[in-house]
């Protein structure tokens, strides 16, 4: 009953019936932490959030972090345009604003898990004139059983051990986060392949091709040559082979060098690498207890 | 079984007069309910009914309508979420009655993220239902959930009761007839077609609910003798309720405006008095017009709400429903591209889209003209277009009767998840509808325009030639009214959406075509009644009629 009482009285006003609560305020602040915890919140559709923040020590499971000017021919709009014309101007507006460099990432490194959330003023905020665009990191995965959510900031997360989440990671044909057992680990940049090389040479070739032009971004990505490294191993892998089997490129994995052996954690992590036997696969990651709010 | 531990023998006389006491206080108590339903046939009607529908929902294990999307924009508003799914399964396979507490903040709550609401009347069981969640449901359904939309279902079954119960008082006929034909009603309302949805997170069982009882208003309000402020504001409620359950529902004006303009209100002794203490010969016609101004106001309050709520829907969703309209209906079945966007003033570089959904990857909102699509298109240009393109109505009927055919959307599961019913199916439990529906489909254009056309002409001979009898006009003009305001529905979801999704907007044409056959029923009971007054030499008073009140106050009249 208290529930039902919380949400009966918190819709106060007439002009807002059968809208949610709150100021329709947005957050405009680099840094900012939001909880959204429900898979429809961050549909492309509802493209505003003007729940309150939260401390980035919570869970939550957005961040903050760019603030960009709407402009074009959407910015003049009087009245807020359709989500599916905002929506390019609005992924333009922070395409190109550092989540790269927020996340304290590297181009050498690949990214999963992460995406940019733009988010646009409400209608009473646009009305008053407010043409700003917030970029979010969102946080994957996001289904309707639950929401991935983390207890920290993002930002420079992808220098610490806890960002291994966010790296792409293989066992075997399978992808997963560098946070779970895998054999190897991408590294970008990916290996440009022709139509030419794929129609008329042997995947063996191909392989050695990709293989030899790995050198150079994994030794970049280990920071040290990787002759240094004799328990890595380059893993080449062409177009089309799993688990990125819809990529045009060559890809560049490096991993232990023993077969059959699956590591937790980042080569790039300050933290050695933990070596284990192979286990299976099990559910996405997630951060216990937040999945099913 | 002669130990110590052997029970009393009982003599097999005693057990026979036992059984026979038994079976004899159980037909004392059916003779008892049967005086007490012969008694009070509505409400005994209402409650068997309402029994009746929760044994449909619930017994075999619950069946509700699966979520196609839609359910955020109503379930938020209540300040609830789902309970969360597993991971791979579709939104649409199953039925999925249970929802937590939630708050959403903003916009994070509106039609599809425009900052607008999405209004209806069918919020308002669900506050019912959450209300009786939180103070019942944990005995029920077990204590977890802050909305069961389990409960919606006793809610609406409790409307279905209380509807039919209406229905049993203002048909005309014998008791057994007049529950013979509210039980018909009950039939339809219980319909696999229909009566998933009363357990679902859409709008459209308010719909269902508030047909349901324009039918017994309108039975009211054409039968009294004595039109009084009381029928009037019931029809305005039902049909404030019915209009504001979903935009398409304004249909049922069809069928209300003229009732309310037909019957004169009866007019206050004083203003009477007034009217004829200025006398004159405007007396009369000053007097008629005061008798039909309640009704007046009323329809103007009507239209005046319809075209309000059509005003406030979220521009968000006109925009799908005029994209769907554009896009899917008029190029996606279209041998002229080129032509049909010039016709609508729209920019020929448009034509890529024909056909294409809205959030598809070559939706034409990825095109540069769609700015233009939004500021020149409009339902205006469509019906212009249809007007000045008739031939191409004959493609969107057939569309349109095909959609009809199938009775319900096939893609939305009825079951729930862990029930041990696969994704997507669909439940059977009174499937007339869908059977009848799709044998017809072959001959689609024979089957439902006959339905409509003959349910007019029927209602209007009934309606006409006893117009004079309560009864039979009553009967007659719902008959007619059903009829015309389920084909004004079907064209209204062609014209808007065309036939994108069109299975499930289709539930209340549905709904209307089913409900024409215990109308038939009833037309025809009234019809019997208005013949039978004609004959009968007898007054209701028992008095016999006299030559002169049999000519002057025929209940059959010459159409």
């Amino acid at each position: 009953m208290s529930a039902l009482l919380t949400t009966s009285c918190a819709v106060p006003r007439v002009d807002r019936l059968g809208l949610g609560i709150g100021d329709f305020a947005t957050t405009w602040t680099v840094g900012s932490c939001h909880r959204m915890a429900q898979f429809m919140e961050t549909d492309p559709v509802y493209n505003t959030d003007s729940s309150p923040a939260v401390p980035c020590d919570s869970p939550h499971s957005s961040e903050t972090f760019a603030v960009a000017s709407l402009t074009g021919a959407v910015a003049a709009a009087a009245q807020r345009p359709s989500p599916l014309l905002i929506r390019p101007a609005m992924v333009a507006a922070c395409a190109g604003t550092g989540m790269i460099d927020y996340l304290g990432a590297q181009p050498v490194d690949a990214l999963r898990d992460v995406s940019i959330m733009p988010v646009v003023p409400t209608e009473p905020e646009w009305r008053r004139g407010v043409r700003t665009v917030r970029c979010d990191i969102l946080l994957g995965p996001r289904t309707r059983q639950g929401v991935a959510m983390i207890s920290q900031t993002l930002r420079g997360v992808l220098t610490e051990d806890v960002g291994a989440r966010f790296r792409v990671c293989s066992l075997g044909p399978v992808q997963v986060g560098c946070d779970r057992p895998h054999d190897a680990e991408l590294v970008r940049p990916t290996i440009a392949v022709s139509g030419a090389d794929l129609a008329h040479r042997t995947r063996a070739a191909i392989a050695a091709s990709v293989y030899a032009a790995c050198i150079g971004p994994v030794s970049a990505y280990l920071g040290t040559p990787l002759t240094d490294r004799p328990d890595l191993a380059v893993r080449a892998r062409i177009p089309g082979e799993p688990p990125l089997t819809d990529s045009r490129d060559g890809t560049c994995w490096v991993g232990p060098a023993r077969p059959g052996r699956a590591v937790t954690g980042s080569v790039r992590s300050r933290v050695p690498m933990i070596e284990r036997n192979r286990v299976p696969m099990s559910a996405p990651n997630r951060v216990p207890g937040e999945a099913a709010r | 079984m002669s130990g110590p531990d052997a029970a009393p023998r009982v003599p097999a006389g005693a057990a026979v007069d036992r059984l026979v006491g038994s079976v004899g206080r159980l037909g004392d108590g059916l003779r008892r309910g049967a005086r007490v339903a012969q008694a009070h046939p509505a409400s005994s009607t209402g409650l068997a009914w309402t029994l009746l529908i929760l044994l449909r929902l619930f017994v075999g294990g619950m069946v509700g309508l699966a979520d196609n999307y839609d359910g955020h924009r109503l379930m938020c508003q209540l300040g609830v979420a789902p309970e969360p799914i597993p991971d791979g399964q579709s939104l649409w396979a199953f039925a999925a009655p249970r929802y937590d507490a939630y708050t959403w903040y903003g916009e994070a709550c509106s039609a599809g993220g425009t900052g607008q609401p999405y209004l209806t009347t069918a919020v308002i069981p669900l506050w019912i239902a959450k209300v009786l969640t939180t103070a019942f449901g944990a005995p029920l359904f077990g204590p977890h959930d802050v909305l069961d939309l389990r409960v919606l279902g006793v809610v609406y079954a409790a409307l279905v009761g209380v509807a039919l119960g209406w229905c049993v008082r203002e048909l005309p006929g014998s008791v057994w007839v007049r529950v013979v034909v509210a039980s018909g009603i009950g039939v339809v309302a219980s319909d696999s077609a229909i009566a998933p949805d009363f357990i679902s997170p859409l709008s459209d069982p308010a719909g269902v609910i508030g047909l349901l009882f324009v039918v017994p208003a309108l039975l009211r309000l054409l039968r009294v003798e004595t039109v009084r402020w009381r029928e009037i504001a019931a029809m305005v409620a039902v049909a404030l309720w019915t209009v504001g359950a979903k935009t398409q529902m304004v249909s049922v004006l069809v069928a209300v405006v003229p009732a309310l303009l037909m019957r004169p209100t009866a007019i206050p002794a004083a203003v009477e008095r007034l009217v004829r203490g200025a006398g004159g010969r405007w007396a009369k016609p000053v007097s008629a017009i005061c008798a039909r101004a309640l009704g007046a106001a009323a329809c103007l309050v009507l239209v005046m709400f319809a075209v309000g709520f059509q005003m406030t829907q979220p521009r968000w969703l006109n925009e799908i429903v005029l994209y769907n309209g554009v896009f899917q209906e008029i190029l996606g079945h279209s041998d002229d591209v080129p032509g049909d966007l010039r016709a609508l003033g729209l920019s020929p570089t448009l034509a890529s889209a024909a056909g294409a959904t809205i959030v598809s990857s070559d939706s034409a909102a990825t095109l540069p003209a769609y700015s233009d699509f939004l500021d020149h298109a409009s339902f205006d240009s469509e019906l212009r277009f249809y007007a000045t393109h008739p031939t191409r109505l004959i493609g969107v009927a057939d569309r349109g009767l095909i959609g009809l055919s199938k009775a319900r959307p096939p893609y939305l599961g009825t079951y729930p998840a862990g029930s041990g019913h696969q994704p997507y199916a669909k439940e059977c439990r009174v499937c007339v509808a869908e059977a009848a529906f799709t044998m017809a489909e072959p001959f689609r254009w024979i089957v439902f325009p006959a339905l409509w056309l003959g349910s007019i002409a029927v209602g209007m001979y009934v309606a006409v030639r006893g117009r004079r009898c309560g009864a039979a006009l009553s009967t007659g003009y719902v008959l007619m009214t059903a009829s015309l305001a389920s084909a004004a529905q079907f064209w209204i979801v062609m014209f808007s959406e065309g036939d994108s999704d069109v299975a499930k907007h289709m539930v209340f044409t549905v709904f209307g075509i089913c409900l024409l056959g215990p109308l038939l029923l009833a037309a025809l009971v009234g019809f019997d009644q208005a013949t039978a007054t004609a004959t009968d030499p007898r007054l209701p008073d028992g008095r016999v009629r006299s030559e002169a009140e049999a000519e002057a106050s025929p209940a059959l009249s010459a159409p």
